[in-house]
């Protein structure tokens, strides 16, 4: 056949839309400085002694790091959080993925997972502490529900939506059922499995907090606690705002992560 | 006579149970000849090529491959997708080496034998490229080889042309005419367009409208030997394409 090489169209680089990288950066770094302002100035306005103005937060999060409070407070929370979010991620992967591909087994699971997503789960809570008592199986179990209704859902949601016409493709070069599933199925459910992990990472981090906040004075959820009966409100929000960094230097790491295992992922 | 190498005997296909799409379709294929599935939009035509493919299971009737019934897909048939169904995320020689690696051939092997297609259908030069980055035609160019890799005899073709523009579609058209003087295949090719049908098949199966059933076929008997630029020109070529119109027009509502 001849040369279709006119027909080639270069691939558009959508980034040079938004301007560079550095650029980018510069933005998001703006729309961090002017919510500290807005709150610096709201603080100072002396509306309530319960919102100190930022620079207060800021110093107290600083103090905190090297007082060793932030210290002692994450070793507690981080062992449930981290043996959590192994099981909210892999079996939420390992569930999501076989109702995707056994349609017996959704029948079973899909409505438990559903009321799970949909069910205020944070009022089942401090029934957990019936259940495990003040333990950090109470902290995990949290995590776990909050956590993998959504990884799991977005996993069979990714399975579900593979294109039919691949997988004809597929069956009518006789890929084996196992070839089909590495090489078709998994490979364009990624993208929706790992949008599920973030969530569930999310709902992980909600469910430690929660846990901590209502079941188990402990950790991260006790020096918030704490710190509101002392009226330490600076200390209060530097605990949160630590939360929060940590949730989003958590999921940025994710994006990086999948970014790094799968460059080559390119869609239409 | 030629030689029969596939043959469809009073298929039927009801969908559903009520919904007839294929009534009583008996067709002979002859070997190394291009036959062409003509007729209006719903007529039954793709299901027809699907029946063949072994992807969709007759409700009535058999096909038959060498006086063989055909039960699922098989290596003697491949397939090219209307909506070209690559893998968006695998490279060209990914695609193209797909069929290949179902089969369980060496990595070696099937990009020796995918690098070689990727060179006869025009795709030199962007073995790397993933789909996004090409053109219509030449992803129906990565499905193209994907299907000739497989080395099967008969290629199935479901309208592979109908999602580009004109002048590519000629393109492609001409092509695979010169293609197929090499690649000797017996090529089963759905399509709506009259011209692309006169213009390639050695016969054309007209179906009428729903429930699919074959109203006509047509043997163009045009001369292909010479300067495929000239096809159109002839005045068998331009009496076919009238006529066959004059017959369809009363199953176009």
């Amino acid at each position: 056949m001849s040369d279709p090489n006119n027909n080639f169209q270069t691939p558009t680089n959508n980034s040079v839309k938004f301007g560079t990288k550095s650029n980018l950066l510069l933005w998001r770094l703006l729309s961090f400085l002017i919510v500290f302002l807005i709150w610096e100035l709201a603080g100072r306005a002396d509306i309530s002694i319960a919102f100190p103005p930022f620079s207060k937060v800021a110093v107290a999060f600083v103090s905190m790091i090297f007082n060793g409070e932030f210290t002692a407070a994450y070793a507690d929370s981080l062992p449930p959080l981290l043996i959590g979010l192994c099981i909210t991620i892999i079996g939420g992967v390992i569930i999501g993925i076989s109702i995707g591909l056994v349609r017996s087994t959704e029948w079973f699971i899909m409505p438990l997972l559903i009321i799970f997503q949909t069910a205020p789960v944070s009022a089942l809570i401090p029934m957990l502490t019936y259940i495990y008592g003040i333990s950090d199986t109470a902290k995990v179990v949290a995590i776990v529900i909050l956590g993998m209704p959504l990884v799991a859902l977005n996993s069979y949601k990714g399975i579900q939506a593979t294109n039919p016409s691949l997988l004809e493709m597929a069956k009518s070069f006789r890929a084996s059922w196992f070839d089909t599933i590495l090489f078709v199925i998994l490979p364009s459910a990624q993208k929706m499995i790992f949008a599920g992990l973030r969530l569930g990472v999310s709902g992980a981090f909600i469910g430690i907090v929660l846990a901590e906040l209502l079941i188990t004075p402990t950790g991260i959820g006790d020096l918030i606690t704490y710190n509101r009966f002392v009226a330490h409100y600076d200390k209060m929000f530097a605990t949160i705002i630590s939360i929060l960094a940590v949730a989003g230097l958590t999921l940025g790491g994710m994006r990086k992560l999948e970014d790094l295992l799968f460059p080559s992922e390119k869609n239409e | 006579m030629d030689d029969i190498i596939l043959k469809t005997e009073d298929v039927g296909v009801i969908y559903d149970g009520s919904i007839v799409a294929l009534e009583n379709v008996s067709l002979n294929v002859p070997t190394g000849k291009l036959t062409a599935i003509l007729g209006p939009s719903g007529c039954g035509k793709t299901t027809l090529l699907k029946v063949i493919a072994g992807l969709i299971e007759p409700s009535t009737g058999t096909v038959k491959i060498r006086d063989k019934e055909i039960i699922g897909p098989g290596p003697d048939r491949a397939l090219v997708f209307q909506d070209f169904a690559l893998l968006p995320w695998a490279t060209v020689l990914q695609n193209v080496a797909f069929g290949l690696r179902a089969q369980g051939v060496s990595k070696r092997e099937r990009e020796k034998t995918s690098l070689n297609y990727i060179k006869e259908v025009g795709l030199s030069g962007f073995e790397d490229k993933y789909p996004h980055q090409l053109s219509g035609g030449m992803r129906q160019r990565t499905g193209l080889a994907r299907a000739l890799t497989v080395n099967s005899d008969i290629l199935l073709m479901d309208e592979p042309f109908s999602a580009v523009d004109e002048q590519m579609r000629r393109k492609l058209q001409e092509d695979l005419l010169e293609l197929l003087k090499i690649e000797n295949k017996t090529v089963i090719f759905v399509t709506h367009s009259i011209e692309e049908a006169v213009y390639l098949a050695d016969q054309v199966v007209i179906l009428s409208g729903r429930p699919g059933s074959i109203a006509e076929i047509v043997y163009p008997e045009i001369d292909r030997l010479g300067e495929i630029d000239l096809i159109r020109r002839q005045p068998r070529y331009v009496e076919l394409v009238d006529e066959i119109w004059s017959s369809l027009k009363s199953y176009v509502e």
